[in-house]
């Protein structure tokens, strides 16, 4: 399989801080790659640099061997990349349909994609006239999956889609993001270690902006010393190494910590509940 | 003087008035600021622009129609020449942008004096629109019901441009994330240049509009009109459309029936109603909580 994505020693400052100071990664056609890191490791503003929303000031960003460093976010997204951010960025005073429009690229884009999208999320069918605003954060989520697959996308950046949300939410959309990644390449970062695990085929860790780990998702989960040394405590006990990427989130994210205080979850709460394969353990 | 109830709509009649003029400069300067968070100081100056280049196409037709499209084109071309020439490459730099626009303002109101001369130019009112209507046998100066309808018209070609077209669409969301709205695909660099254009014609339009109804354009018009026009726009909520339509009428009614009961205090009453706004709603009447911050 060749690599579809490839990015090469990306740096990037936000104000006077050096974020990014040499992110390696590559993400291969038809796979999930999954960028996984502590807090503040540069996942977030790896994906922004990628999508040309943080300026790249070194290193280079290819698309199928196009360079993507230094070109416009709209640019960006024209040669097929389909961006949902950690904050979802969903126009809360647009209905979901108007959300959906906004992205079309092609006339009738939305058109030809209907089926696909309202049948992976239902809801959004559902409330179709509904402003945003008033969708759930479940829903509000769907919405911005949704609206990256309005276009014909190579690539989707999915970032941190399971953040705030209820353990049964997590496992429904989980359920969904299997579906989507069988059809579209994706990059995503995600902070619950067993979903990262059930999507992912490849992993990349970032840490302190650079790239400390590249390998196969399978040899992360097998390996509690690698897990423990990049990603912290929580993700060594919250996978046991008996669990293979196939293995259902399910019981783990229901025993999890709880869903509320999820997002930067604290690390301790998560292992010390010792759920099997922790809703919310610090998995980055 | 009694109050009568005649006397009542006919203040509120000046009122709306009134408001149509502050309508179509806020309007133009709240999208622009909601789309692309530039505050144009130089937005008086389309307004200005377009009473003057209405003014001369009067004058050389004799027709005010073609004299209203003169000016609302100007203001465009004026419009697309100053966010590709100038605004453009100040996005994102506040400061940079007020001393921008702010310079921008002073040299296009000197321009006007170069071309026309500071003196004030007699704007004549169009021949079809002279005299008064009665409403309630109160006389009503008949240029002012036009006025009137043409504020109603371009408040619902602007909502529909809102709300029926990709441009609407596009505008709305990047009123809210403008962010998202190119990570989206959007040419947004295409979009600006179409906002800022179209809120200049608005404002240039309210110029020509504005010429009949003082019966003069001045140079500095442009600068009266825009200080009530920002006042509009804090009361009515930065981004907001609909919000600059109510601010306008708020502003334009005070205007009218204080200026009628209680002239010396006219304008401090609505200096205290945007300071009351600003205390309980920061974020303006229509404006989105969620943007203020």
């Amino acid at each position: 399989m060749s690599s579809l994505l490839e990015v090469q020693g990306l740096q990037a400052w936000i104000g006077r801080f050096h974020i990014l100071q040499g992110v390696d990664l590559s993400v291969r056609e038809g796979e999930t790659t999954v960028l996984l890191g502590r807090n503040g490791a540069g996942k977030t503003t790896t994906l922004r640099a990628i999508m040309g929303l943080v300026a790249v000031r070194g290193g280079s960003v290819r698309l199928g061997g196009q360079e993507l460093a230094g070109k416009r976010p709209y640019t960006i997204a024209q040669l097929g990349i389909g961006y949902v951010p950690e904050d979802r960025g969903i126009f809360r005073f647009l209905t979901v349909e108007e959300n959906l429009r906004v992205a079309e690229r092609s006339r009738g884009a939305l058109k030809r994609r209907e089926e696909l999208i309202f049948g992976l999320f239902p809801d959004l069918a559902r409330f179709r006239q509904r402003k945003a605003g008033y969708l759930s954060g479940g829903q509000q989520q769907m919405l911005a999956i949704a609206r990256a697959l309005v276009n014909d996308n190579r690539l989707l950046l999915i970032d941190e889609p399971t953040k705030g949300l209820a353990p049964i939410v997590v496992q429904h959309l989980t359920q969904t993001l299997a579906e989507i990644a069988k059809h579209v390449t994706v990059l995503l970062v995600e902070q619950n270690f067993a979903m990262a695990a059930r999507l992912g085929q490849a992993c990349v860790i970032v840490d302190d902006g650079r790239t400390v780990h590249r390998g196969s998702m399978n040899a992360l989960v097998n390996d509690p010393g690698l897990q423990q040394r990049y990603l912290g405590v929580g993700a060594q006990q919250g996978s046991p190494a008996g669990e293979g990427p196939q293995a259902s989130p399910a019981g783990g994210s229901q025993h999890g910590s709880p869903a509320g205080g999820s997002q930067h979850g604290s690390p301790a709460g998560g292992s010390q509940h010792g759920s099997p394969a922790g809703g919310r353990q610090q998995a980055s | 003087m009694e109050i009568t109830l005649p006397l009542l709509v006919n203040l509120v009649l000046n009122g709306l008035v009134l408001g149509t003029l502050y309508f179509l400069l806020a309007s133009g300067l709240s999208l622009i600021f909601g789309v692309m968070s530039v505050l144009n100081l130089a937005h008086g100056a389309f307004f200005m622009w377009g009473a003057y280049t209405g003014l001369a196409v009067l004058l050389a037709t004799g027709n005010f129609w073609l004299a209203l499209a003169a000016g609302a084109a100007a203001g465009a071309v004026l419009g697309v020449v100053v966010e590709r020439t100038t605004v453009r490459f100040l996005y994102g730099k506040h400061l940079q942008q007020i001393l921008l626009t702010l310079g921008l303002m002073l040299v296009l109101g000197e321009l006007v004096q170069v071309i026309w001369g500071p003196q004030l130019h007699g704007f004549p009112v169009p021949a079809f629109a002279r005299g008064t209507v009665f409403i309630l046998d109160y006389p009503f100066a008949r240029y002012r019901a036009y006025v009137l309808g043409a504020g109603a018209a371009v408040l619902v070609l602007l909502f529909l441009l809102l709300h029926r077209t990709k441009l609407g669409l596009i505008v709305r969301a990047g009123v809210e994330n403008p962010d998202m709205v190119q990570a989206l695909g959007v040419n947004v660099s295409r979009v600006f240049t179409q906002v800022f254009a179209l809120g200049a014609a608005l404002a240039a339009l309210g110029g020509v509009l504005a010429g009949p109804f003082f019966r003069t354009a001045w140079p500095q018009m442009g600068n009266d009109l825009q200080l009530y026009a920002f006042i509009v726009v804090v009361i009515g909520g930065l981004g907001s459309v609909t919000g600059a339509a109510v601010g306008s009428l708020l502003v334009g009614l005070g205007e009218a029936l204080m200026g009628f009961f209680y002239p010396e205090v006219a304008m401090a009453v609505n200096f205290g109603l945007m300071a009351l706004v600003l205390l309980i709603r920061p974020w303006g009447l229509l404006g989105s909580e969620a943007d203020h911050h």
